[in-house]
C-alpha cells in the first residue's frame, strides 16, 4: 500500500470489526407474488423468494427464464424500460420497494448493481468514482478521495492504477473494468449488491479474480447473483434459487440452501438440470 | 453467350457511368474555378474591411459579413437550446408520451422539406408584422433558426440514439438522476454529434437567402443594433447581380467570400464527423 | 461516519428532474408548433385574397397584374411544373448513374474522394448557382438562341442544383441494400451488372423513388437560382427558349412592395407551393415506409 487508510472503509472486509445491525439469517429482502410483463408478453410469474442479509444468492436457470428481469426489480430499474409493468410486492427492510412513494434514486444507492458487461463511463478512473459521489451529496474533496481509495483497494484495483487515476476507463482490461465498476458501486456504500453473470463476458483469469473479490464481499454485502455456471453456483453461493419457464412465464421452481440443492433437490428439473440434462 | 452478353452490358453500364460522373465533376469544376478566377483578384484585405460604395459596385463588405455574422447568431441562440431540448426529449422520454412525441418528430419532417421562400413568407408575417419586429436581424436570425431546427434535432437526436443503452441503464443503477445523468454523462458524450448538428444548420443557414429577402432585408449600412436591418451576403450577391448594373466584379468576389466560408465549415464538419468514428472517448 | 448518508440525499434530484421534464417539453411544443404558425400564418394572411377574389380568379383571370386587379397565378403554376419537371428529369438519371459510379463502379479512393466532394457541392448557396447561371449560362444560350434568360436555363441550373442531393439520396439507398444480397448473388455466380440489376437496385427502389420525391420537392420550392436565369416574364411558355416565371420568383420579386389584396394572393400562391410540396414529401415519407421486397 502506498499511503495509510487512515478512514475507516466503508463496509470492512473482516465482518467482525463492525456489528452488522441485524442478525445475518433475518431475511433481507422479501419478494411475494412479483409479476413482471413486457407489454402483453408475460416475463415473470407470482416469483417468491426470500433473501438473506449478508449471504450469497445464487440465481440460476436456462435463459430467458426471468432471472435479469426479476434481479431489475429489485431496484426499480425496470422502471427504464418502456411498457413494462411489475406488480406483486417486495419488501426491502422497511421500504417498501414497489411503492410510487418510494424514493428510488437512494433506493439504488443502497442496491448496487453490477451489469455483465463491464460499462465504466467515457470519463477517467477517477471521475467514474467522482460523478455517482457528488451526485449523492458528498461534495468534499478529502472524503471524496479517501473514499475512492478505499473502494479501488477494496477490488484491488488501487495498486493496478493509483498513478494513472486520470487516464481514460477503457483503457482498463475487461477484467480490471468489472473491478472498477464494482468499485463505483462499493464507494456508495449499499447494501445489497446485483450481480447479473458479472464473470461472463471476462476471460478465465480476470474471471477468477472477480469471483474471489465476489467471494470476499459476502457478509457486509448482500448478494444476489445470476449465474450460468452451476460450478460457480456451488462455489460461491449459500443459496440457489432456480428460475424455469412454465406457462410461458418464469416462476422459480426450487429455492434451496446450496447444499440441499445440488445433494437433494425437491423437483425432477432441477436434478435434471443439474445433471446438464435439460437447461 | 449469356457471360459475354452481362460483360458488355456490364462494361457499357461502367462507361456510362464514367462519363456521367466525369461530365457532373467537369461542370462544377467550371462553376468552382469561374468563380475562383474572376474573384481572386477583387478580394483584399481592404475588400473586406470597408464599406460598399456607388451601390455595392465599389468598395467592400464589412458590415454585410457583420449582419451575417449577427443572423446566424440569433439564429444559432434560439435554435440551438430548443434543437437541444427537443432532440433529447425525442430520443430519452420518449416512451411517457409515445404519440406526442411521434406527432413532433412527423412535424419535424415536413418542416425540412418546406421551402425557404415559404419560410420567408411566414417570417415576414409572423416576426416582422405580428410580432412587430420589422425587417431585423432578429427576425431573419429567427426566420432561420426555424429552418434549421430539424436538421439541428435530427443530427442531436441520432447522436444520443448512437451512446450505448448500458450509460443510462449503469447511471440509474447507481442511483443518478436523469436529469443530472443527461448533464454529466450523455450530453457530454453525444458533444460530437451536436457539434456536427451545429455546423451542418450554420452552413444551411449561410447559404440562404430567399428567406430573408423578407425579413433581415436589404440595407447594406452597418448594422447598430440587432433591431436594425442588415444584408446577408447571399443577398449582396443576389442584388449586385440582378439590380445593380456593373456589379459583377464585387458579386463574384463576395461569392467567392461565402464559398470559401462554406468550404472552412464543410471542412470543420467533416474533421469532426472523423475524430467522432475514429475516438469516441472522453477524458475529462 | 457515514450512517446518516440516507437522510443527507437531498431529495431535490426528483424536483430537477421534474424541471428538466417541463423544459423538455416545452422545447419540442416550439419545435413541433413552428410547422402549425407557417400554416395557420400563410392562411390568414391569404384568406382575405381568397375572400375578395375568390378561387377561380386565381386561374381564368386574363393576365397577373395586380395593379389592374387581376390574379391569374395559372402562368407561374405551370413555369414552376415545368422547370421543376425538365430539372428532375435531368437530375434523377444523372443523379442516379453518378450514385452507381460512386457506389460500384469508382475505385474506392476516388469513390470517397468523389462523395467528399458530391457533399460539398450540396452545401453550395442556390444564389451562387444563380449567379453562375446569370453570368456564364445565360450568354450562352443567348447566343445559341436569344434572349437567353429562359426555361431552359431555369432547368439546367434547377438541374444542377438538386443534382448533389439527388445522388446522395440515391447512394444512401444503394448502401442500405444488405451486404448478404451482394453475396448470395455472388454466389449464384451473377456479374457485377447482373447483380446491380436484378439485386441491388430492385432492393433499392423504394429508397430511389423516395429520393427522387424529395429531390422534386426541393426543386419545386427553389427560388433564387430560378429567378436568376429565367427572364420572369409572366407567360405560359411556347418554347424552352421563352423566359418564364416561377411561383417562388414571383413572391420573391413582388412581396417587397405588395401591398393588401396583391400581398394576400402572394401569400396564396405561397400556400398552393406548400401543397404541392407537402404531397410531395408525404408521399416521399410514405414511399420510405412501403416495406422493401425483392
Ligand atoms: N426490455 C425487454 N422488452 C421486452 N421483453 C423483454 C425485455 N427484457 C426481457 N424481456 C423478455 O422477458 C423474458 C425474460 O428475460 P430475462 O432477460 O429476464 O431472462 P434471463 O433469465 O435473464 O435470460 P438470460 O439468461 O439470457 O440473461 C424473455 O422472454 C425476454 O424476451
Ligand atoms: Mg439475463
Amino acid at each position: 500500500m502506498n499511503q495509510p487508510n487512515t478512514i475507516p472503509a466503508l463496509k470492512p472486509s473482516d465482518s467482525k470489526r463492525t456489528p452488522r445491525p441485524h442478525p445475518s439469517s433475518e431475511p433481507f429482502i422479501f419478494t411475494e407474488n412479483l409479476n413482471v410483463r413486457y407489454g402483453s408478453q408475460q416475463a415473470l410469474g407470482g416469483v417468491s423468494l426470500s433473501i438473506k442479509q449478508g449471504k450469497i444468492t445464487a440465481l440460476v436457470g436456462p435463459s430467458g427464464s426471468g432471472k435479469t428481469s426479476f434481479l431489475t426489480c429489485l431496484n426499480r430499474l425496470t422502471d427504464l424500460v418502456p411498457h413494462c409493468q411489475v406488480s406483486g410486492s417486495i419488501q426491502f427492510g422497511k421500504i417498501d420497494v414497489l411503492s410510487p412513494d418510494t424514493n428510488v434514486l437512494q433506493l439504488r444507492r443502497r442496491i448496487g448493481m453490477i451489469f455483465q458487461k463491464p460499462n465504466p463511463f467515457p470519463f477517467s478512473i477517477r471521475k467514474n468514482l467522482v460523478f455517482p459521489l457528488r451526485e449523492h451529496g458528498i461534495k468534499d474533496t478529502a472524503t471524496i478521495d479517501a473514499r475512492i481509495q478505499e473502494s479501488l483497494t477494496r477490488v484491488g484495483l488501487w495498486k493496478e492504477v493509483y498513478d494513472r487515476l486520470d487516464s481514460s476507463a477503457l483503457a482498463l482490461s475487461g477484467g480490471q473494468q468489472q473491478r472498477l465498476c464494482i468499485a463505483r458501486a462499493l464507494s456508495l456504500s449499499p447494501e445489497v449488491l446485483l450481480m447479473d453473470e458479472p464473470c461472463s463476458a471476462l476471460d478465465p483469469i480476470s474471471s477468477g479474480v472477480v469471483e474471489d473479490l465476489i467471494a470476499s464481499l459476502r457478509g457486509p454485502y448482500t448478494i444476489v447473483m445470476v449465474t450460468h455456471n452451476l460450478a460457480q453456483a456451488r462455489r460461491m453461493a449459500d443459496h440457489v434459487a432456480l428460475f424455469w419457464l412454465q406457462h410461458g412465464n418464469g416462476q422459480i421452481i426450487e429455492s434451496q440452501p446450496t447444499r440441499e440443492f445440488f445433494h437433494h433437490p425437491q423437483h425432477k428439473l432441477t436434478k435434471e438440470y443439474i445433471d446438464g440434462v435439460r437447461g | 453467350m449469356s457471360s459475354h452478353h452481362q460483360a458488355i452490358q456490364d462494361k457499357l453500364a461502367m462507361g456510362i457511368t464514367w462519363s456521367v460522373a466525369m461530365l457532373l465533376m467537369s461542370t462544377f469544376l467550371w462553376l468552382f474555378s469561374d468563380i475562383v478566377i474572376h474573384g481572386i483578384s477583387g478580394v483584399s484585405w481592404e475588400f473586406l474591411t470597408a464599406r460598399p460604395l456607388n451601390a455595392g459596385r465599389e468598395g467592400g463588405i464589412a458590415p454585410i459579413l457583420v449582419s451575417t455574422a449577427l443572423i446566424l447568431m440569433v439564429c444559432m441562440a434560439i435554435a440551438l437550446p430548443i434543437g437541444l431540448g427537443t432532440a433529447i426529449l425525442l430520443s430519452e422520454l420518449t416512451h411517457q408520451f409515445g404519440w406526442m412525441s411521434n406527432l413532433i418528430r412527423r412535424s419535424l419532417d415536413v418542416l425540412a422539406g418546406i421551402p425557404s421562400i415559404v419560410f420567408g413568407l411566414f417570417g415576414n408575417a409572423f416576426f416582422c408584422i405580428t410580432l412587430g419586429l420589422g425587417f431585423s436581424i432578429v427576425s431573419g436570425g429567427l426566420t432561420l433558426a426555424c429552418m434549421v431546427l430539424p436538421i439541428l434535432i435530427r443530427s442531436t437526436e441520432e447522436g444520443f440514439r448512437a451512446l450505448p443503452a448500458d450509460y443510462r441503464l449503469s447511471a440509474a443503477a447507481l442511483g443518478l438522476s436523469q436529469a443530472s445523468t443527461l448533464i454529466s454523462l450523455l450530453i457530454p458524450a453525444a458533444m460530437p454529434a451536436m457539434l456536427a448538428g451545429f455546423i451542418l444548420g450554420l452552413g444551411r443557414a449561410i447559404a440562404e437567402t430567399a428567406a430573408l429577402i423578407f425579413t433581415s432585408g436589404y440595407v447594406d449600412r452597418m448594422p447598430e443594433s440587432l433591431w436594425d436591418s442588415g444584408r446577408a451576403l447571399s443577398i449582396h450577391i443576389y442584388d449586385l447581380s440582378m439590380n445593380v448594373p456593373g456589379g459583377n466584379a464585387n458579386a463574384y468576389a463576395t461569392a467567392l467570400v461565402l464559398i470559401t466560408l462554406l468550404f472552412i465549415i464543410n471542412a470543420g464538419a467533416q474533421a469532426i464527423g472523423h475524430r467522432w468514428s475514429s475516438k469516441r472517448v472522453l477524458v475529462a | 461516519m457515514f450512517k446518516t448518508w440516507s437522510s443527507s440525499i437531498p431529495s431535490f434530484p426528483y424536483h430537477r428532474d421534474q424541471l428538466l421534464r417541463w423544459a423538455l417539453w416545452s422545447c419540442a411544443s416550439i419545435a413541433g408548433l413552428i410547422l402549425v404558425f407557417i400554416i395557420l400564418f400563410l392562411i390568414l394572411e391569404s384568406v382575405p385574397a381568397l375572400r375578395h377574389l375568390g378561387v377561380n380568379r386565381f386561374m381564368f383571370d386574363p393576365s397577373w397584374h395586380p395593379g389592374e386587379n387581376t390574379f391569374n397565378l395559372m402562368p407561374m403554376i405551370l413555369g414552376t411544373l415545368f422547370t421543376t419537371i425538365g430539372a428532375i428529369a435531368l437530375a434523377g438519371p444523372i443523379g442516379f448513374c453518378s450514385a452507381l459510379f460512386c457506389h460500384c463502379y469508382a475505385p474506392p479512393r476516388l469513390a470517397s474522394l468523389y462523395g467528399r466532394f458530391i457533399e460539398l457541392l450540396a452545401g453550395i448557396p442556390s444564389v451562387v448557382f444563380g449567379f453562375w447561371g446569370l453570368v456564364v449560362l445565360v450568354p450562352l444560350i443567348n447566343q445559341w438562341h436569344p434572349p437567353g434568360p429562359s426555361m431552359l436555363a431555369g432547368i439546367l441550373i434547377l438541374a444542377m442544383m438538386i443534382l448533389p442531393t439527388t445522388s446522395l439520396l440515391a447512394q444512401s439507398s444503394l448502401a442500405q441494400v444488405p451486404t448478404e444480397y451482394l453475396r448470395g448473388a455472388a454466389a449464384l455466380g451473377l456479374g457485377r451488372w447482373a447483380t446491380l440489376r436484378r439485386v441491388v437496385i430492385p432492393a433499392a427502389k423504394s429508397g430511389l423513388w423516395t429520393a427522387a420525391l424529395l429531390a422534386t420537392g426541393r426543386a419545386l420550392g427553389e427560388t433564387m437560382a430560378v429567378l436568376m436565369v429565367c427572364g420572369n416574364v409572366v407567360q405560359i411558355p411556347s418554347s424552352i427558349f421563352d423566359p418564364i416565371r416561377t411561383l417562388t420568383a414571383n413572391m420573391a420579386l413582388e412581396m417587397a412592395y405588395a401591398v393588401d389584396d396583391h400581398r394576400s394572393a402572394l401569400f396564396v400562391s405561397g400556400v398552393v407551393l406548400l401543397l404541392m410540396v407537402l404531397i410531395l414529401v408525404t408521399a416521399a415519407n410514405w414511399s420510405n415506409r412501403v416495406p422493401r421486397h425483392v
